[in-house]
């Protein structure tokens, strides 16, 4: 696998054999000092390592393209090494095609006809993810691009398959992490690992429960380089501004700072009997890689087009407006879609919130049982995570649950989100109940309030009627876009 | 044999007849040669008057038994013997270095007999040098260059098949004031194009009008590389200098290699130990070891070794493995790792390190020792894919002149000197990584030493 390498003192002797002859002075005959070829010693060569000179002259390193970089003022950098952005390495000798830009614009919208995305910002977000990484080698942004964050309803929806087309395209060396429960090694360290071997794809592939990467949030908060630390590796310094992070999941809890940077990318996956379109090549990853030049062509010529009109941005509801705001002009502009952060906010709500995540979890369910038009009390939806292992948030041993603690939990968490933005709610003038709707992803979720004639058993009230008040959840889905 | 005393026809009596062609002299004069006996000749293979030339030429480039002769060794016997054969189309009659009379080192079967094969095993001392300018870029690039050689060297230039007014296509044969061998030959003639190369400075001319403005085949250094003589109505000129001073240009090329540095207290050696040096560069030159079916054997005898083998012969096999990589063979460090940790009750990779920066080029371990252990231990070594397809001759030969001339550039170019009581650490490192810079293997990365790795 193509990746950078750090020079062992063995490594580096050998290396300078390859640079020339090595030659030590000696003393010769009659006390006269010569030169005379001899081979540089593994203490000599550490010792040269650790010299001043050896971070002093040796050109520093950045970014390591296998593609020819597009610049911020429309350049193409070639095979060879340049002075560029703290060091910009192309490795391979290839000509980008020219691509006619509406041309472009159709044919990686065309890469994308068999994704369901839950809303059009979901696909303009797509169509911005192909683009961005283009922009990130190039140097364009001064901080990493905004995750792409993958998120599907269901398992084989084509999250993770979306991510590998984006890689066939720019075919960059990457790292594929899966996040660890446990065992040796973090979360952080794997990334650190990826961004010292000179990686400009990381995916956390499938991440389940909580993404809480220390690592991750300062490198996409903190303009810079940042010291990266990983056993047995000495410690550099990188920015990791080039690299382009993806991350998939079914459904993920992220810290709020992290929520607020990444790009949430929704899809469904498709009905059964489906028919996905047919490549000539096979699949859609195998088409993208036998034509990767071509659609590498594409996203340089869209990029052109934005430098062409003298980089303009438009602004969108997001925390990192300088990489959102050229994507959204380029989305809405050339792709000729809506905004670029349009349904994000609840997208993002929902990650950054455990409660709404879970019931999120739960809605899915429901959906793949298929007991849409049912009604469910707190008590029955505690049931059902139960039955289904889905770990209700805020109870954290989850083994000694208690049926009393999962109802008050379960209970509490629905009052939270309903509660929560981008609710709607009706309250009925008479009785003073109140109905509330809430969307995730596609699913309607609501909330009816019924009072429920009950006699009193027992006490100072016993035999008396009154009307106890039920809360009663439904589960629909949404119109399609 | 009837005149033939030897396997050289001796042109000389027919210098004066310009009509002369290939099949005469085979039909007169070689119709017994395959039972020419070797106790014909003295020790060096050669009987005649050592100031002729002595060459093989082929009719076409399927003939790999071309003929042995002998012309006078000046300006003008060159210049007939060229005028005299040339080809009719382009392909046609080639002239390559003397030949010896054996069998057929590769296959044997299918070359039966003694011949004098056009073969690298039977390739001997030569007394010229050719340039073949695969690439000038005008007539007046040309003219200079032809002018340059002109009032230097004794020999002769003739424009090739490929030639037109627009892109000049040349060759230059320059007569030698003595024999030499293939090596010697070879580094005469990258000295001498580095002579023409300053001539005419082709650095600017590369620099404004690319690598083609002055392109130089390599191939042609090599002794048992076809040159094709000049077609019928091809321009042929003679050189009016005087043949090459062997010597002296030998000392120059091992001058420019060995010149002391810039270190406060070297010396030159190239001044005092020229012979011996010259044997080292030599050394080293000839055995380079990248060609793949050299490592493929290489790594076959390897393999074929227990490495659980006493110390000694261990540590004969990590010089052999040190040398190796010294020549060209990349992976040999690796190699030597992979090799001893097979024998995981000695494998020490601390202790194989230490032995590996060890090794002294001048102590008398080579990789050749690791053939010398596979075959105690019998390792037959497998035929390497050889093969006579011209263009696969062609080929092998230009990516081995390659593969020298990197060498030579390499000698020649830096000389990364360490540290010692005589230079102190912060100017050696100043120096060696001033070299290692300009090549963009190397890189500083958040203070961290690293090469890019495919």
């Amino acid at each position: 696998m193509d990746k950078l390498t750090e020079i062992t003192a063995e490594k580096f002797v050998s290396r300078l054999d390859e640079h020339g002859i090595t030659m030590q002075h000696q003393r010769g005959a009659n006390g006269t000092v010569v030169l005379a070829e001899k081979r540089c010693s593994v203490t000599t060569a550490k010792v040269l390592l650790s010299s001043r000179a050896a971070v002093e002259l040796l050109p520093p390193l950045a970014v390591v393209s296998a593609n020819p970089v597009l610049t911020p003022d429309g350049e193409i950098l070639e095979h060879g090494y340049h002075d560029y952005q703290g060091g910009t390495l192309v490795t391979a000798d290839i000509v980008i095609p020219d691509v006619p830009v509406a041309e472009a614009v159709s044919s990686i919208k065309g890469l994308h006809v068999d994704f369901n995305f839950v809303s059009p910002g979901d696909a303009a977000r797509a169509f911005a993810a192909v683009i961005s990484p283009g922009m990130a080698v190039g140097g364009m942004f001064p901080y990493p691009p905004a995750p792409d964050y993958a998120e599907a309803n269901e398992s084989q929806a084509g999250k993770g398959f979306r991510h590998e087309m984006i890689r066939a395209i720019y075919a960059l060396p990457y790292k594929m992490i899966a996040k660890r429960i446990g065992g040796v090694g973090s979360l952080d360290e794997d990334i650190g690992t990826a961004l010292l071997d000179g990686c400009l794809f990381v995916t956390i592939d499938n991440v389940r429960g909580c993404l809480n990467s220390s690592f991750l949030e300062s490198a996409l908060t903190n303009p810079g380089k940042h010291n990266v630390r990983v056993p047995h590796r000495p410690a550099a310094d990188v920015d990791p501004k080039p690299v382009s992070f993806q991350i998939s999941s079914n459904g993920l809890e992220a810290t709020p700072d992290l929520a607020n940077r990444v790009s949430v990318i929704r899809i469904i996956k498709q009905p059964p009997g489906y028919k996905y379109k047919t490549w000539p090549e096979g699949s859609l990853i195998q088409h993208v890689r036998a034509n990767r030049l071509y659609y590498l062509g594409c996203v340089y010529s869209i990029i052109r087009a934005w430098i062409a009109q003298g980089k303009p941005s438009i602004p969108c509801q997001h925390d990192r407006q300088l990489w959102a705001g050229p994507l959204n002009w380029i989305v809405q502009t050339l792709f000729g879609t809506g905004d670029l952060m349009s349904g994000h906010e609840a997208a993002k709500r929902q990650m950054g919130d455990a409660g709404t995540s879970w019931l999120r979890q739960i809605a899915l369910h429901i959906q793949e049982d298929e007991r849409f038009g049912e009604v469910f009390t707190a008590c029955e939806l505690g049931e059902l995570a139960v039955e289904e292992n889905i770990r209700i948030p805020g109870i954290n041993d989850w083994a000694e649950r208690n049926p009393l603690q999962v109802a008050r939990r379960v209970g509490a968490i629905l009052k939270q989100v309903f509660q929560g933005a981008g609710v709607t709610t009706h309250r009925d003038p008479l009785d003073g109940t109140e109905d509330a709707l809430v969307l995730i992803d596609r699913i309607r979720i609501g909330r009816v309030s019924m009072k429920e004639r009950t006699t009193v058993a027992s006490g100072a009230h016993a035999g008396k009627v009154v009307a106890k008040p039920t809360l009663l959840y439904s589960f629909a889905p949404a119109t399609p876009f | 044999m009837g005149a033939m005393q030897n396997e050289f026809v001796n042109l000389g009596d027919h210098h004066q007849a310009p009509d002369l062609v290939l099949e005469e002299w085979i039909s007169e004069e070689f119709e017994d040669l395959d039972d020419a006996a070797n106790d014909d000749f003295d020790d060096e293979g050669y009987v005649e008057n050592d100031a002729d030339i002595r060459l093989s030429i082929g009719k076409d480039k399927y003939d790999n038994k071309p003929l042995q002769v002998s012309i006078i060794g000046t300006t003008e016997g060159l210049f007939k013997f060229f005028n005299a054969n040339r080809g009719t189309k382009k392909g046609e009659t080639y002239i390559c270095g003397p030949m010896q009379l054996m069998v057929h080192a590769k296959h044997p079967e299918k070359y039966p007999g003694q011949h004098f094969f056009r073969q690298k095993a039977g390739i001997r001392a030569c007394k010229l040098v050719i340039f073949d300018f695969d690439g000038i870029l005008n007539a007046g690039v040309a003219h200079l260059i032809l002018t340059y050689l002109s009032l230097r060297y004794a020999g002769i230039w003739y424009h090739t098949a490929s030639h037109t007014p627009e892109r000049p296509r040349a060759r230059a044969c320059l007569i030698l004031d003595r024999y030499v061998t293939a090596v010697e030959q070879l580094i005469l003639s990258l000295v001498i194009q580095h002579d023409i190369e300053l001539a005419v400075d082709a650095a600017t001319l590369r620099q404004a009008h690319g690598e083609k403005a002055l392109k130089f085949d390599d191939a042609v250094y090599l002794p048992y590389q076809p040159v094709y003589l000049p077609l019928k109505d091809a321009v042929l000129e003679r050189l009016e200098g005087e043949p090459v001073a062997v010597d002296a240009t030998l000392a120059r090329a091992t001058a420019a290699i060995l010149t002391a540095t810039k270190a406060p207290h070297a010396t030159s050696q190239g001044d005092t130990s020229l012979p011996g040096d010259l044997h080292t560069l030599v050394d080293n030159l000839y055995g380079d070891m990248s060609h793949p079916a050299t490592v493929h054997q290489l790594y076959e005898a390897l393999n074929h070794l227990d490495p659980g083998m006493d110390r000694d012969s261990w540590r004969t096999v990590i010089f052999g493995l040190t040398d190796a990589q010294r020549r060209g063979v990349s992976d040999a460090y690796q190699w030597a790792h992979n090799w001893s940790r097979r024998c995981p009750e000695k494998y020490d990779a601390r202790d194989l390190d230490r032995i590996w920066s060890d090794y002294d080029p001048n102590g008398g371990i080579h990789a050749e020792s690791i053939f010398w252990l596979a075959k105690q231990q019998g390792w037959v070594p497998s035929e390497p894919a050889g093969t006579d397809d011209p263009e696969e001759v062609a080929r092998e030969a230009r990516a081995r002149a390659g593969a020298i001339r990197s060498q030579l550039d390499r000698l020649s170019g830096a000389k990364l000197i360490l540290p010692s009581d005589y230079y102190d650490h912060g100017e050696a490192s100043r120096n060696i990584f001033a070299v290692i810079a300009k090549s963009h293997t190397l890189f500083n990365r958040g203070g961290v030493v690293v090469e890019w790795t495919s």
